[in-house]
């Protein structure tokens, strides 16, 4: 039997029951006699309060109390004199006390985010980041034979496509090629190869409202407006006269994490890299081509003040400039004091600056179309200076041969594959293809199924727009290993399916030489 | 129970008193006084049960209700907003008190002279025992507990009336008074245990 409880016995004592519920009650009331009992008492305890709580003053109180009452009205007293507020008092109310709580907690939450969110780097967009990856993957020192070792081996998807590094770069193919097949490099010593070398390198040159060459890369054209039209026309290239295209990177760490003066140097050269951003890209991105004798004021819109504190914080400012092997300034390279994950890139004359505790650091320097170079550095003193000095990459063939020479029929499929037949599409298109070799060298990266999908889907539309144009039995290579990929890492039907279709329809058009033999195999392996 | 508010005339005229007293005539007002005052009273000196008190608290009470009779709502009864003045004055004294107790033997021996007379002195020690017991219990119960006590077994008042003069919705003064019935029980069985 389910008893009635206090409130149920406290209502009907005090008849504030519905009727249905009181009936109910007086029915269960008598049948038990624990909550008779239970009514009894609360009943004998109601009846012993009053007397208990009343107090008759009498009469007489009463006869003049009213106009006791107008007495204090008109007089205005008080006589519930409040006592004097006394701040340690008012937290004896529990109610106040838990207030005062609430608050101080929330400012400490409050607090504690402000500074998360301060020391939080900004977001970067995925296209950045797709951007950074593919200055990664086509860094000389992954683009070489490690990188199409990497492709090869069994263990899963390659590091990048055999296209890819080469493409990246903006090298002729034939370089990773080379590497990949493990033939020795010819030589390139001489001067006109070299030359040639460096005219293939430069693109486009394209002049600016001074009447300057500027070389455009096809990633600046994608991401950056066009340049305003030239005033005048562009005159022919000087002889010997090649500029090198700038690689945008942001600083990496480099491997452990970095210090707080690190972070903060860090930080301000983002900044600096970020107001650099700002201007046009003519101004910002493309090396001057009259070399700078001297270096440039450090790190440009840096501030003297913030510069000072790291002096005082015992940094060490290391300045210096990063040369080719001609001693012209090189714009772009990505400097890095590699144990510490410092880094800073090469203003327009090659200048650099960065901050670094005090003691011997190595130095590394990194831009596209040089090796890496690396200097023992003692950072002593409140400023240290640094020269550095960049070699070219190699390559098999100079670029000139190739194009004088017609390619032998045996491998004319690799030659064609090789060179970067991209360039001579429209910008639209070849925004387009940009988009495909930034997923496709992410997929490389960190190879996932869906990533691969996404790198083929972007080929299609890349060959939509090619069509039976340039570049085309390239854009069927790549969606071919995107296919291809994008079966192996995460092999399901639909993509075994599809790479069939797309390792077949490059197959169909390729010529005989090592990515059709590639491709051979590809299919093979996805049919069985 | 039946109501305790026996000396408060029906309020045929109670309306015209409050237009009268809202512009500024104290006869009106005086008039409103002695209609209440006795149940004031006893409301003053439930929450305090000392003379001195309750008598402060009721002049203080009508002193409020004098400033505020402009925002009393004449379709309402008058007792339950004079208790909610008196009900918020004794808080705010006992919130006071709280952090300046007194002793309680003032309020033990107003309540002795209540007691009365009785005829045989065992029955007469047992009783004024248990009711020392009571008074005491009720004085330990919260501020919240005392008031809904004092409304209902006091001056009978309905739910809906404690709830106007409590600020409450009457649900809450439903479980209210179960929670201070129920504590108060468990108060006094305490101190009943404790004395035997």
């Amino acid at each position: 039997m389910k008893h009635l409880d206090t409130k149920t016995l406290s209502a009907l004592h005090d008849n504030a029951l519905p009727e249905a519920a009181r009936e109910a009650a007086d029915a269960h009331l008598a049948l038990c006699e624990r909550c008779r009992a239970e009514f009894a008492a609360l009943a004998d305890q109601d009846e012993l309060l009053p007397p208990l709580l009343e107090h008759d003053p009498g009469e007489d109180y009463f006869v003049g109390f009213a106009e006791r009452v107008r007495t204090r009205i008109d007089s205005g007293v008080k006589p519930v004199a409040r006592e004097p507020f006394d701040p340690l008092k008012w937290f004896d109310s529990p109610r106040r006390l838990a207030m005062a709580g609430a608050v101080a907690g929330v400012v400490v939450v409050a607090g504690v985010a402000l500074i998360v969110a301060r020391t939080t780097p900004p977001v970067e967009t995925s296209r950045a980041k797709l951007g950074q990856r593919v200055n990664q993957v086509a860094s000389p020192e992954s683009s070489g034979a490690l990188g199409a070792a990497r492709f090869d081996t069994a263990s899963g998807a390659p590091a990048a496509g055999p296209l890819g590094d080469a493409e990246q770069l903006g090298e002729p193919a034939a370089a990773s090629e080379g590497a990949a097949s493990g033939t020795p490099v010819a030589g390139s010593a001489s001067e006109t190869a070299y030359r040639a070398q460096e005219s293939a390198r430069a693109y486009e040159v394209r002049r600016n409202a001074q009447g300057e060459e500027i070389p455009v890369r096809p990633a600046d054209e994608m991401k950056f407006a066009r340049p305003p039209a030239p005033a005048q026309p562009a005159p022919a290239p000087a002889p010997g006269g090649g500029v090198y295209a700038p690689k945008q990177r942001q600083a990496q760490p480099m491997g452990g994490a970095p210090t707080p003066q690190q972070k903060s140097a860090l930080t301000r050269e983002s900044d600096r890299t970020a107001q650099d951003s700002a201007r046009p890209a003519g101004e910002r991105s493309l090396a001057s081509p009259t070399p700078s004798p001297t270096p440039a004021p450090p790190a440009a819109g840096r501030r003297e003040g913030t510069a000072e504190l790291d002096r005082a914080a015992g940094l060490v400012r290391l300045c210096g400039q990063v040369r080719d092997s001609r001693g012209r300034a090189v714009a772009g390279a990505q400097v890095t004091v590699a144990d510490l994950g410092i880094g800073a890139t090469s203003g327009p004359a090659g200048d650099f600056c960065l901050d670094a505790p005090a003691g011997m650091h190595t130095v590394s320097a990194m831009a596209l179309g040089f090796k890496t170079a690396r200097q023992l550095v003692e950072f002593v003193g409140q400023h240290a200076t640094v020269t550095l000095a960049l070699e070219p990459v190699e390559v098999v063939r100079p670029p000139a041969a190739t194009q004088v020479s017609p390619p032998a029929p045996a491998a004319t499929g690799t030659v064609v594959e090789s060179r970067d037949l991209f360039r001579a599409l429209p910008d639209t298109i070849r925004a387009v293809v940009a988009e495909a070799q930034l997923l496709t060298a992410d997929a490389a990266r960190d190879p996932t199924g869906r990533r691969y999908d996404a790198a083929a889907l972007a080929w299609e539309r890349s060959l939509a727009q090619i069509g039976g144009g340039p570049g085309e039995l390239q854009a069927r290579f790549r969606l071919a290993e995107a296919r291809y990929f994008a079966w192996r890492v995460a092999p399901t039907r639909r993509r075994g399916d599809a790479a069939v279709e797309a390792l077949t329809a490059y197959l169909v058009r390729a010529s005989a030489g090592e990515y059709r033999a590639r491709v051979v195999r590809w299919l093979d392996q996805v049919r069985h | 129970m039946p109501r305790r508010k026996t000396d408060i005339e029906p309020a045929e005229d109670e309306t015209a008193l409050v237009l009268r007293a809202r512009r500024g005539d104290s006869v009106a007002f005086g008039e409103i006084v002695r209609r209440y005052q006795r149940a004031v009273y006893r409301v003053a000196y439930g929450y305090t049960r000392n003379t001195a008190d309750a008598d402060d608290l009721a002049q203080e009470t009508f002193v409020n209700a004098y400033r505020a009779i402009s925002r009393f709502r004449i379709s309402e009864p008058m007792f339950p907003w004079l208790a909610r003045i008196a009900t918020n004055l004794a808080f705010s004294l006992h919130r006071r008190r709280k952090r300046r107790p007194e002793s309680s033997i003032e309020p033990l021996l107003e309540a002795g002279k209540q007691w009365g007379v009785d005829d045989d002195p065992a029955r007469h020690a047992e009783n004024r025992e248990r009711e020392s017991h009571l008074a005491e219990a009720f004085g330990e119960l919260s501020s919240e507990h005392q008031a809904v006590l004092l409304l209902r077994v006091m001056e009978g008042l309905t739910y809906d009336e404690i709830a106007r003069a409590l600020g409450v919705p009457a649900g809450t003064v439903m479980s209210r008074l179960a929670r201070a019935r129920t504590d108060l029980r468990a108060r006094l069985a305490k101190r009943t245990g404790e004395s035997k």
